[in-house]
């Protein structure tokens, strides 16, 4: 662990997230110490022991200093203009979301530039998570003025401070486009017209599980699916994350060296087109990790470095905390961390435990692998589990074992048709049914682990 | 304590430095912010944006149905946002008598 930098600086940056969010003192205050200590390491540097004490003392503090100076602070900026709840706002925000649909609302997160109290305009900061009635019309970039109340969520939501309800009767006004990032904005049209192409050439069922799987839009999914997900304990393969990233990482390269491109050049390429992915599967936090360890692993590939997982992972999370300092009180953020962690940490000493005495023949060994893998990730995130989502599935163990390896199966599909939609619709009717039948048989392996005895349990 | 580098101290130091840095800048721009400028957001009975409007807003003009609004949103879609407001005419079901009637009423700015 000595060997790992990136583990302590991290953990030292967590530990002071923790203190800033409870902390009594200002930012100012915490920023003097953190340059009192970043003096410290610079005229410490060559005396090792007392530099990295130092060094771990700074990242405490930078910690607690960024976190207060985020968003999830208490002094939100929104909070200043947050009085009466009953009272009707008028607010003017870019939309910074995708907008989705959830039964006869459309939700999306919006990036607050004004706000009219007492009749007048006054500028405002911060974003609110909008949900109104449903509006098809309505789009990443576009700047609205929308009438609602503003509340506080019930659960916490580190992209979003505050909720603003729009009544059916509710103002809603567009008066600006493509205000937006150019390239979110080009991302999110390929994201829509991936999922149009998705709804007019499959069943409703199949395009709601494939526009999950695939684009990470969940709106679609029947509830009766989604809580057996949740169940069996394969809900993680609704969430786009390093498992989605990781198969089209493998999927690209492959192509790429069919095609004889150089080492160097297919890690470029490959990059380039994980980061388009991302932003259009949504750039969710999962997704966001398993891109830059993506990055990482492929920056080692390509001068032929190896690269230590475990420090990469703890960068991931470095960097992505560096960002948004809340998303470590996140579920997202500590699920998917933690089943990296585990599946990295304890696999091995999981096959050592288990198998040890066992001789498993060539052909059982991916079996074996794949079974410590499935446990390892069961028990590191069995306390995660229990604690959201009031739940214990055995069966996930099993289930993961069969569902995870056919998770690339169903994906190489999923991409396959989509390159056939873009070239033929022909092609596209004639791949079809192959499509529908991969999608089917996922549901069945689910419906079946569902209802086995003793799958899951619901914790009081 | 913690094994690092040469290389490896002076990177941890330069991103120390970088976070810091921007982390100050942050706080002066909390404690000293810019003036923001607040564009003034025309109320409700002004002209409506033709190329901008939601279907709501296009009931709102006099002279415009669901079937009319449908059909100029529809418009937009396949051709794009109009250019001049006399391409109005070229939408299923205005007229130029209904043109005339619904001209005053709408903008492209």
């Amino acid at each position: 662990m000595k060997k790992f930098p990136a583990v302590f600086i991290t953990i030292a940056f967590c530990a002071g997230i923790i203190w800033g969010r409870q902390s009594p003192y200002c930012a100012g205050f915490i920023f003097y110490l953190a340059v009192i200590f970043l003096i410290f390491c610079l005229a410490l540097a060559e005396y090792r022991n007392v530099f990295s004490l130092a060094l771990m003392l700074l990242w405490f503090f930078l910690g607690a200093l960024l976190f207060l100076l985020s968003p999830d602070a208490a002094g939100s900026w929104l909070n200043y203009h947050y009085a009466d709840p009953s009272q009707r706002v008028e607010v003017c925000g870019l939309v910074k979301s995708y907008p989705q649909t959830r039964g006869v609302r459309t939700i999306f997160i919006l990036q607050t530039q004004q706000l009219k109290t007492a009749n007048h305009w006054q500028p405002a900061a911060g974003d609110l998570s909008a949900q109104m009635p449903l509006n098809n019309d309505l789009f990443y970039g576009d700047r609205v003025v929308l009438c609602g109340r503003l509340s506080q969520p019930r659960y916490r939501n580190s992209r979003a401070q505050f909720l603003l309800r729009v009544a059916k009767d509710g103002q809603i006004r567009k008066i600006g486009a493509k205000a937006g990032n150019p390239l979110i904005l080009f991302c999110f049209k390929i994201r829509r017209r991936l999922q149009r192409m998705f709804n007019s050439s499959l069943s409703v069922q199949s395009s709601a599980v494939l526009n999950a799987l695939v684009l990470g839009i969940r709106q679609d999914l029947p509830i009766s699916l989604k809580q057996a997900f949740i169940r069996t304990g394969t809900a993680h393969i609704i969430a786009i994350s390093g498992l989605h990233i990781g198969v089209t990482a493998f999927i690209i390269l492959l192509l790429l060296k069919l095609l004889r491109i150089p080492r160097a050049c297919r890690c470029v390429a490959a990059l380039s087109i994980l980061i388009f992915y991302a932003i259009i599967a949504g750039f969710s936090i999962p997704v966001m990790r398993a891109t830059i360890m993506a990055g990482v692993v492929l920056t080692g590939y390509a001068f032929s470095q190896q690269t230590e997982l475990i420090n990469s992972l703890f960068l991931c999370g470095l960097v992505l905390l560096l960002l948004r300092p809340g998303e470590l009180f996140e579920a997202g953020f500590q699920l998917s961390f933690a089943s990296v962690l585990s599946l990295v940490l304890l696999t091995p000493q999981l096959s050592r435990l288990l198998f040890s005495r066992i001789k498993t023949s060539r052909l059982l060994k991916p079996v074996r692998e794949l079974f410590c893998a499935s446990l390892s990730v069961w028990l590191g995130l069995l306390p995660l589990t229990a604690y959201y989502f009031r739940i214990i599935s055995p069966v996930a163990i099993l289930a993961n074992m069969l569902v995870v390896p056919y998770m690339g199966i169903l994906i190489t599909c999923a991409f396959v048709f989509l390159a056939m939609c873009l070239l033929s619709p022909c092609l596209a009717g004639i791949f079809a049914p192959v499509v529908e039948a991969a999608v089917f048989l996922l549901l069945k392996l689910v419906y079946f682990a569902e209802k086995a005895p003793f799958a899951y349990f619901r914790l009081p | 304590m913690i094994e690092m580098t040469g290389q490896e101290r002076r990177a941890a130091l330069f991103l120390s430095l970088m976070v810091i840095a921007a982390a100050g800048l942050n706080l002066y721009f909390k404690a000293f912010p810019r003036q923001k400028e607040v564009f003034q957001i025309e109320e409700l009975n002004a002209k409506v944006n033709l190329n901008l409007a939601l279907e709501k807003e296009l009931l709102s003009v006099k002279g415009i149905g669901p079937v009319t609004a449908a059909n100029i949103i529809a418009y937009r879609d396949n051709y794009g946002p109009f250019r001049h407001l006399e391409e109005l005419k070229q939408v299923k079901g205005i007229s130029e008598y209904r043109y005339n009637l619904l001209k005053d009423h709408l903008c492209l700015e």
